[in-house]
């Protein structure tokens, strides 16, 4: 057991961000406050994206209104399978994925049946803010259902498996894959029990992952091997995460992006304050790495030049560092 | 840049803050702790006269400060007669007059002396030249051979003075000296006699008149000692040889060759004085002194303020200690709790209650009204509504809980009247907002998390020595804000991220 200021002296070393450095040397000083809504509600930020020519999951219908949810039906009849989220929600509440249907009634990813009736139930109630946070009036957007890619197969329980990078002035920093877990509840955030994995900027293979603290090499439910797995189009990924920073005008920004198995690479949302969990999943600080950023001046590059600074300089560039279980 | 400018603004705030502290506690006397003592001494004079019939004056002197002792709270307690105070020489003198006075008559002055600080003497007004001199020719001319044998004996004005009182009061004192004293050989006569034959030599000299403080009891004797004006400053000398400087217990009442007592119309019964010894709080003797001498710090001071006012100040002056605590929680060692300040007014709220009666409260009505909403969670109610329903089952809880604690005659239990009902609601809302988002066990955590930081900022809060430091010295909080203003530009560690990451902080295998 180490004495706290030797602790904090090996994390200086190693460069880690602490929530108190995040904030006040990064988030203040880059992230404007009325930046904010931008990506805290995911339609603005959809449409955002759409506009800046990003690869987003496709927009089937949005909902403000209560009045609005009648037409529920005849908008979504067409479409087999879809997803319908709270703009505001967090943490993955309040979303429901529906996969076919069962006679007249829809039938969810977990096998459930629902009527359409209680679909419109559901998306009155996420309008009156239940799932945004502090209440306030809420909207709803409906959007394609991605097909997640293969690789993900044998290391996903149930859930939505992402990529997590962090953008630092149009510069991608570090990026971990998410697994959720049954433990999870398939749910992505590493808090709450999901498999959280570095991943190697230059290879795009993964390191090694956390689990609840503890280095792990297989997915707890499906026992396949987390690390170093290469995630395919992880080049197409950071080329994506470059370009939020100068898209909402934050400087530093947390991009979530799913894998589809015909689409590719699609950004589902941002995230102005992205947690620092993802040093943990890297057993690297992003202290150092940000600090490289600001003083190359890197943001002044154009797009392609700042992914290959970013994979230059943040790549392993070795076969990915095995630790051993414990 | 903005890092120079926020050291530059928390260096001004701190030295603004702590300047006036010193100044406050240093200077005025304020204390920091609320009951420190210190030791005064009670006078009481207490004049007995018979009276002639008819009208009848008695003179007494007001005692006044002198280098190292003040006098506070000064009272003449004479319900019979008029009473004037004028000036006379260097003295102050309460004339005490009634026309028509019968039989026993009495008065009493009572004051406290408090020790104080030396001061530096003031230069002295020499009193008006010529000098009152009472000694007949003879007289005079003994006084100069006993001035000039003196004179002879000595190297300047200090040592003449000392060797003239060592001449006068040694048992084998000279036929000369015998002749002038007569019978009367007391301090009082002593001194009164030097400074004539001072005077006859063109030297201003003059017999003090108090008591000495350390020996106390219910009936003291006057001393009396000599002061004579030498560059300018009076330069006492005690009567005794063998105690040629002052003590700092004697404590000069009148100046003088005028008796302490002086009546006109009656016959003067009994003068006596008493001296006992008593604790004050330095607080009291500050305030006191600062208010004889109309001090602008004391003056308007939370001192100033009516008692009710007072008391709701010295709650509120807290509350900055208080927040000050959570923001050191939060950013340096990284707790949670509900909302930003949540946690300190629910300590505000433990005041009424106490601390434990408090948390179990505070947890009674937490869990069930967490409870009513899991169980209209399950109704599928729309947000205000539930909300609403939600805040009116926890006045009814709350209502229950006082009405029955009343019958069983269980007196904590009312204070729950008091406790701030808005402060539980919006605990619960955000308890529930927190469940809603990240599960109850996140939720469970962060209410705990919410009592140990609201515990914490209470017994901070409530600790006397707190409460006092605040409320004596506000400027204390302009330190509290240069702190701070600080702590919101540290970008190091919280305490907990050290646990969080510490496998990082192993050296890679």
């Amino acid at each position: 057991m180490m004495v706290p200021w030797q602790l904090a002296r090996r994390l200086k070393a190693i460069g880690l961000l602490g929530m108190n450095g995040r904030n006040g040397d990064y988030i203040l000083p880059n992230n404007p406050r009325r930046l904010y809504p931008l990506v805290d509600d995911k339609l603005k930020t959809k449409t955002l994206a759409q506009r800046a020519g990003l690869a987003v999951p496709e927009l089937y219908a949005s909902f403000r209104y209560s009045a609005e949810i009648r037409h529920t039906r005849k908008l979504l009849d067409k479409y087999e399978n879809f997803v319908v989220k709270p703009a505001n929600g967090s943490g993955g509440d309040g979303i429901i994925v529906i996969k076919g249907r069962v006679g007249n009634n829809l039938r969810l990813a977990s096998h459930r049946v629902m009527g359409w009736d209680d679909l419109r139930f559901h998306m009155q109630n996420a309008l009156s803010g239940i799932y945004s946070l502090g209440g306030q009036d809420d909207a709803i957007l409906v959007e394609y259902c991605v097909e997640f890619d293969r690789v993900f197969d044998p290391i996903t329980h149930q859930g939505v498996p992402d990529i997590r990078l962090i953008a630092y002035k149009g510069v991608p920093v570090m990026a971990m894959l998410r697994l959720p877990t049954s433990a999870s509840d398939g749910k992505a955030n590493l808090h709450q029990g999901a498999i959280g994995a570095g991943i190697d900027l230059a290879s795009g293979r993964t390191l090694s992952a956390v689990w609840h603290n503890n280095i792990v090499m297989q997915h707890p439910d499906t026992l396949a091997d987390v690390s170093g797995v290469r995630i395919p189009h992880f080049d197409r990924m950071l080329e994506i995460a470059a370009g939020c920073n100068a898209m909402t005008g934050l400087g530093y920004v947390g991009v979530d992006l799913v894998l589809d198995r015909s689409k590719g690479p699609l950004m589902l949302e941002l995230n102005a304050r992205p947690g620092l969990n993802i040093q943990i999943a890297n057993r690297a600080g992003l202290g150092t790495r940000l600090r490289a950023v600001d003083a190359a001046g890197a943001d002044n590059l154009p797009a392609a030049e700042r992914v290959a600074f970013a994979k230059e300089k943040f790549g392993v560039h070795e076969p990915a560092v095995v630790a051993e279980p414990n | 840049m903005r890092n120079l400018h926020v050291y530059i603004l928390a260096a001004v705030l701190a030295a603004l803050g702590l300047g006036l502290f010193a100044y406050k506690h240093y200077i005025v006397g304020l204390p920091l702790r609320e009951r420190a003592t210190v030791s005064a001494w009670q006078v009481e004079m207490e004049v007995r006269v018979t009276a002639d019939g008819g009208a009848l004056k008695i003179a007494l002197f007001e005692p006044g400060d002198s280098r190292n002792l003040s006098v506070l709270d000064h009272r003449v307690a004479a319900p019979d007669f008029g009473i004037t105070v004028a000036p006379q020489g260097a003295n102050r003198v309460i004339n005490l007059a009634v026309r028509d006075a019968v039989g026993q008559m009495a008065a009493r002055q009572r004051f406290l002396v408090h020790p104080h600080d030396e001061r530096r003497p003031d230069r002295a007004q020499p009193p008006p030249f010529p000098q009152q001199i009472t000694l007949n020719e003879t007289a005079r001319g003994i006084a100069r051979n006993l001035y000039a044998s003196a004179h002879a004996k000595s190297a300047d004005q200090v040592s003449l003075v000392s060797v003239l009182l060592h001449n006068l009061t040694s048992p084998d004192r000279s036929q000369n000296v015998r002749y002038l004293l007569g019978d009367d050989r007391s301090q009082r006569r002593v001194a009164s006699l030097a400074a004539q034959i001072l005077r006859v030599n063109n030297t201003v000299a003059r017999p003090v008149h108090g008591i000495d403080l350390a020996k106390t009891g219910i009936s003291v004797e006057p001393k009396s000692w000599l002061e004579v004006l030498i560059d300018d400053h009076w330069q006492p000398f005690t009567i005794a040889p063998d105690q040629p400087r002052l003590p700092r217990s004697y404590f000069a009442w009148w100046r003088g060759d005028a008796p302490f007592v002086t009546v006109d119309g009656g016959k003067l019964e009994r003068s006596r004085i008493s001296v006992t010894r008593v604790d004050q709080t330095m607080l009291r003797q500050a305030l006191q002194l600062g208010k004889r001498e109309e001090a602008f710090v004391t003056g308007y001071s939370f001192y100033s303020l009516p008692a009710t006012q007072r008391e709701v100040f010295r709650v509120i002056m807290t509350i900055p200690a208080g927040v000050f605590l959570l923001v050191v929680l939060r950013n340096l060692v990284g707790l949670r709790g509900v909302g930003t300040f949540m946690p300190v007014l629910i300590a505000l709220a433990f005041r009424e209650t106490q601390l434990l009666w408090g948390i179990v409260l505070f947890g009674l009505v937490l869990s069930a009204g967490l409870l009513v909403r899991l169980y209209f969670e399950h109704l599928k109610l729309l947000l205000v509504s539930r909300l609403a329903a939600i805040l009116m089952a926890v006045i009814l809880l709350m209502a229950a809980i006082t009405i029955i604690s009343n019958k069983l005659e269980f007196e904590r239990g009312l204070s729950v009247a008091l406790f701030p009902l808005v402060i539980l609601t919006m605990t619960i809302e955000r308890i529930s907002v927190v469940w809603d988002e990240r599960g109850p066990a996140e939720a469970i955590k962060i209410a705990l998390m919410s009592l140990v930081i609201a515990g914490f900022c209470y017994l901070f809060m409530s600790a006397r020595p707190v409460q006092h430091v605040f409320f004596a010295f506000p400027e204390l909080v302009l330190v509290l804000v240069a702190l701070t203003l600080l702590i919101g530009r540290y970008t190091g560690y919280r305490l907990v991220e050290l646990f969080r990451f510490r496998e990082l902080a192993e050296p890679k295998s």
